[in-house]
């Protein structure tokens, strides 16, 4: 007979045990699957914040901007930004671009003064490189033109307003003289980096301009690359011409400070994922080592009847193997279908954290991985199948007579 | 015998004028007290009321440029500006005793501008608010002392050795030279509490006006911070007319 | 039913099939002494934000005149604590450690030789005792260059991006222009004797330390200090701790407030995102496959004896008192797992706490300040150490219930002939 008809009917003479066996590889891979997908899900949220927010997938400042930024240099600016960004939008390597100018300032309230952060940005092209409007919480954006702008849910908390709303404040213009305005607050933002909810607001770029005195000029453009092109070389070829007009574009993967953070994090990321692979690795040789070990009279029967020892370790090892990728594979489809239902709507987290800071942002989206799926699939039969071998050939190496007297 | 007896009368009273005449003319050349030198200096630049039109000219390592304002002054405390060059039109800074208050066209309060708030420079010059504010103050601030006449830009000038009187004055030592004729300033130097030079102002562009003597240009150095400069111009001067009434209040700013 | 008996029976069952015990024991262990592990990694890398924080900026408690907190940006000498001495004095006698501190505003002016570039720059200056510092902060440690203000109280301490931003060296001089407590100007001719490369951002980008009887002198401060840290337990509840203080104080002093890091650290917080949602996420998936570990082993274990248990019970054992016996092996053995995966577990959290995985090589690849201290290290989470023990002898003994009911509902014929 075939082992592997032997094996398999092995594996239905004794339903029990071997459901059991196949329940604990399916939680286990059902579980790593779901687990990966929510790290993973973490590192892409990263990566979209950095190049949403924090830094562009492409940054194009004046090229004397970093260095002196510690004095708001507004004069070190990309002057004509509206025609720069138009041709850069017009690049068959542009997914989107779009100018910004950030303002530190001061507002007065009641005799108390806040630190705050405003954003001048272009509406129209801000929808598409950021998505901004998906993150008003609560009324609206500013219009172009107006004297309005959409604040953080954390600062709108701080200062003790809402929509409708007015709030003044100063900021140093281009001239280093200071220069105080007053807006309407339009909306409310809950952006999905906790910072920008607890110090920025955002205006239309050209109310900035007038009050900041720019002419044209935006402190930053921030451009994103079609998918599957590497940011840094595109970079480098628009800083042919770029360099030239006094201006720098810099991808976030050669930014000094923000791609180590997410490098450092996907580090860290690894470590996890290893220690959940461990573990779900014990609990599988545990499974298994068992299974083989409660079988010792039937591997004596076995041998008494005949069969020869690498024979007995072959059919250990397929039994392990089929139970181990039925389990595998239905825990693996079972967390993907719990990371996809989680997909769409996120993962909210408010459920697991202590606190009730409503400032940080607690959805989370996981993001299923072909590869680590596999992965784990292919890793839990793998190790079941490995840790079937010592036990099944320690037991063939018994004399029959021993091994049934169990 | 009768001719003496009026002879005698006629030397008493000449002696008698030429005596008054030499005290008089003691009294004009008397060099007043060091510490009156402070209250003359302080006066000389005080006035019931004034107006000027102003030029803010200021130099840093970013560049030069320029800004025009409106000033109207009364007293000691009491300062009204309005600006009038293109970056900064409408904008409006009252100051009094105690506060200062900026109005910017775009803002819908006014802000009120305190404590620590006044040391930052005006209009982003080397002139602080509160820089504003001291510089008519010093018989109040001060205790001086005479080191001595010298020549400046050929005028004479007094010497002066000023200490602060308390811990609370921004510039704990200034040395100034004070015009010998009319005590304007002509050149004042700021030192702080280790003696290190931190700013020079230097007064020029002397004009009358209306029988007053002003000086019509200053520039401030900041001694620390290489290549930065700010320099006023005034003209247009006219002084202790009646000024538009209310023109020191909150509703001015607002206009 | 006897129960010393039963216990007797559960324990020589337990030796008899010694293998199957170690098997499972060990497997127990080693699923709680991940699950300890990670949870202390996920622990410690919470702390990372939080601490960069309150060892380099905040500390755990801060006790501060009443008005200066909303004065705090403009940095003012003159909401301070007049007289220090009796507070620490209060401190110390409770066992606090505490760390007086004066934080100002300071312009940097560098000019001429041997700068390549003028200019100035305005930092929060922070003028520290450098012996009480060090019980509170750990700033000398992060020492890069030069040295601390505890060896050379002279000079001025530059943040690692102050410096670079400045083109700073050691040895370099430069002038601090400050004002004093009542607002005079006072300059400070100071030489950069040391800098520091923190974990915390602003604090390299935006401070420099100076020894507190310098700052004193030349500001005339009289003693007088607008901060007072002090070190705490990190597990505390910092608010209620603060609470604590601040009542206690009042016996000392009048007009003090007593601030937690959640307060003075708010800002920097805000930049810090919270993972503790996702940690919190992945322990229970730990969790859960460690559960799936003990439940499986135990179930199967039960399963395996039917047929002993069916020869127990046709020799005359009452079910119930198999059935106690059982469970009495299954908590037994969930017990011995626990205890030795947290045994297990110590060395390895040692070294995680002590150590920790070095991921500094990436920050000194780069030369850049990372928000992270480049250390990954664990934390002693008491708690967890002690459910986790709790949870295996617990999870086993509640695992092997229904199985061990079920096998007694078998007739003793036909669990003779199981297995």
């Amino acid at each position: 007979m075939k082992l592997s008809r032997i094996a398999w009917l092995n594996i239905r003479r004794n339903r029990r045990r071997s459901f059991l066996s196949a329940l604990a590889m399916l939680v286990v891979s059902a579980a790593l699957v779901f687990a990966f997908s929510l790290l993973e899900g973490m590192k892409a949220e990263m990566a979209r914040n950095v190049k949403d927010w924090t830094w562009g997938e492409i940054k194009i400042q004046h090229a004397q901007f970093e260095k002196n930024r510690l004095l708001n240099p507004l004069h070190l600016n990309v002057a004509d930004a509206d025609a720069l960004v138009s041709r850069l939008a017009a690049l068959p390597e542009t997914e989107a671009a779009t100018p910004r100018t950030a303002f530190s300032v001061i507002i007065q309230k009641d005799e108390r003064r806040f630190q705050a952060q405003g954003i001048g940005v272009d509406l129209a092209r801000e929808t598409a490189y950021s998505r901004l409007p998906s993150f008003v919480s609560a009324g609206r954006l500013p219009e172009a033109g107006t004297r309005e702008a959409a604040v953080g849910i954390g600062l709108a908390r701080k200062l003790g307003l809402g929509v409708g709303d007015k709030f003044t404040f100063m900021t140093m213009t281009r001239n280093r003289s200071m220069y105080g305005v007053t807006l309407r607050i339009s909306g409310l933002m809950d952006f999905p980096v906790a910072a920008l909810n607890s110090l920025a607001f955002v205006l239309p770029i050209d109310r900035a301009r007038s009050f900041l005195q720019l002419d044209g000029a935006a402190l930053e453009i921030v451009a994103k690359v079609k998918p599957g092109l590497d940011p840094a070389d595109v970079a480098e070829a628009w800083n042919a011409e770029l360099v030239p007009l006094g201006l720098s574009a810099v991808s976030w993967t050669r930014s000094s400070v923000v791609y180590y953070v997410v490098s450092y994090i996907g580090v860290i990321f690894n470590i996890l994922a290893a220690m959940f692979i461990l573990l779900g690795s014990t609990v599988v040789i545990n499974t298994t080592m068992m299974v083989v070990f409660e079988r010792r009279a039937e591997i004596g029967m076995l041998g008494a009847l005949g069969m020869r020892a690498d024979e007995l370790v072959r059919l250990f090892l397929l039994e392990a193997v089929f139970i181990s990728s039925l389990g595998a594979t239905a825990g693996a489809l079972i967390g993907c279908g719990i990371s996809a239902f989680f997909a769409r709507g996120g993962l909210d987290l408010t459920a697991f954290m202590g606190g009730i800071n409503v400032e940080f942002p607690t959805l989370l989206f996981p993001a299923l991985r072909a590869g680590t799926v596999l992965g784990s699939l292919a890793m839990t039969v793998v190790i079941s199948g490995l840790a079937s071998l010592l036990p099944s050939w320690s037991a063939a190496r018994i004399e029959p007579v021993d091994a049934l007297r169990g | 015998m009768l001719f003496s007896i009026s002879r005698i009368r006629i030397r008493i009273r000449a002696a008698a004028f030429f005596a008054a005449l030499s005290l008089v003319a003691a009294a004009a050349f008397a060099v007043p007290g060091a510490d009156e030198l402070l209250v003359l200096l302080d006066k000389a630049q005080t006035f019931e009321s004034s107006y000027a039109n102003a030029t803010m000219t200021i130099v840093d390592r970013f560049g030069t440029r320029r800004t025009e304002f409106k000033v109207w002054s009364r007293g000691k405390d009491d300062t009204f500006m309005e600006f009038t060059s293109a970056a900064e039109r409408g904008q409006k800074i009252l100051r009094n005793a105690k506060e200062l208050y900026l109005f910017f066209p775009d803002a819908e309060e006014v802000t009120r501008l305190q404590g620590s708030a006044l040391r930052q420079g005006m209009a982003g010059s080397d002139i602080s608010y509160e820089d504003m504010t001291g510089n008519r103050n010093r018989a109040q601030n001060y205790t001086a002392v005479i080191l001595g006449t010298e020549q400046l830009e050929g005028r004479s000038v007094f010497h002066l050795d000023l200490k602060a009187k308390s811990r609370t004055v921004a510039y704990a030592r200034q040395e100034a030279w004070i015009d010998a004729a009319d005590y304007l300033p002509s050149l004042i130097k700021f030192y702080d509490l280790s003696g290190k030079l931190l700013k020079e102002m230097t007064f020029s562009g002397r004009l009358v006006v209306d029988g007053y003597p002003f000086n019509t240009r200053f520039l401030v150095r900041d001694m620390l911070k290489a290549g930065t400069s700010t320099e006023m111009a005034f003209r247009d001067l006219t002084v202790n007319q009646s000024l538009p009434k209310n023109i020191f209040s909150l509703d001015n700013l607002k206009w | 039913m006897n129960i010393r008996y039963l216990a007797g029976f559960a324990f020589r069952n337990l030796t008899r099939h010694k293998r199957r015990t170690v098997i499972t024991a060990a497997s127990l262990a080693a699923g709680l002494s991940l699950f300890i592990l990670f949870d202390s990694l996920l622990t410690g890398l919470e702390n990372d934000g939080t601490r960069s924080m309150i060892w380099y900026d905040t500390g755990s408690l801060q006790v501060q005149d009443s008005g200066y907190w909303e004065e705090k940006d403009s940095l003012p000498l003159d909401r301070a604590i007049a007289d220090p001495g009796p507070v620490l004095d209060f401190l110390g006698s409770k066992g606090f450690k505490a760390a007086p501190r004066a934080v100002f505003m300071g312009e940097l002016i560098v000019s001429g030789d041997p700068w390549t570039e003028s200019g100035s720059v305005r930092v929060r200056m922070v003028a520290l005792d450098p012996g009480r510092d060090a019980a509170v902060f750990r700033l000398r440690e992060t020492l890069q260059e030069g040295k601390w203000l505890s060896d050379d109280p002279s000079g001025i301490v530059l943040g690692y991006q102050l410096a670079r931003d400045l083109g700073a060296r050691i040895g370099y001089p430069l002038t601090v222009m400050a004002r004093t407590r009542d607002g005079a100007f006072q300059t400070m001719d100071l030489r950069v004797s040391g800098i520091v490369n923190t974990p915390n951002a602003a604090v390299n980008r935006l401070s420099a330390f100076v020894s507190l009887d310098l700052a004193d002198e030349y500001l005339y401060l009289e003693g007088s200090v607008n901060q007072i840290a002090i070190a705490g337990d990190e597990d505390a509840d910092p608010e209620k701790a603060a609470a604590k203080l601040e009542e206690g104080l009042k016996t000392v002093a009048g007009g003090l407030s007593v601030l937690p890091w959640t307060v003075t650290g708010a800002e920097f917080l805000a930049f810090v995102q919270s993972r503790s949602g996702l940690s919190r996420v992945l322990l229970l998936l730990v969790f859960i496959i460690a559960a799936v570990g003990v439940s499986n082993t135990m179930l199967m274990t039960i399963l395996e004896r039917t047929r002993e248990m069916g020869m127990l019970r046709a020799q005359g054992m009452y079910d119930r008192e198999l059935r106690t016996s059982l469970m009495m092996e299954a908590a037994a053995i969930g017990l011995i797992g626990g205890i030795l995966g947290l045994v297990l577990s110590l060395p390895f959290n040692a070294f995680l706490v002590n150590t920790g995985f070095d991921l500094s090589w990436m920050i000194e690849k780069v030369g850049v300040d990372l928000p992270f201290s480049g250390r990954l290290r664990g934390a002693w989470h008491a708690r967890t150490m002690l459910m986790s023990v709790a949870v295996g002898a617990f999870l086993s003994f509640a695992v092997s219930v229904i199985p061990a009911r079920r096998a007694m509902k078998l007739s003793v014929v036909e669990a003779l002939r199981h297995g």
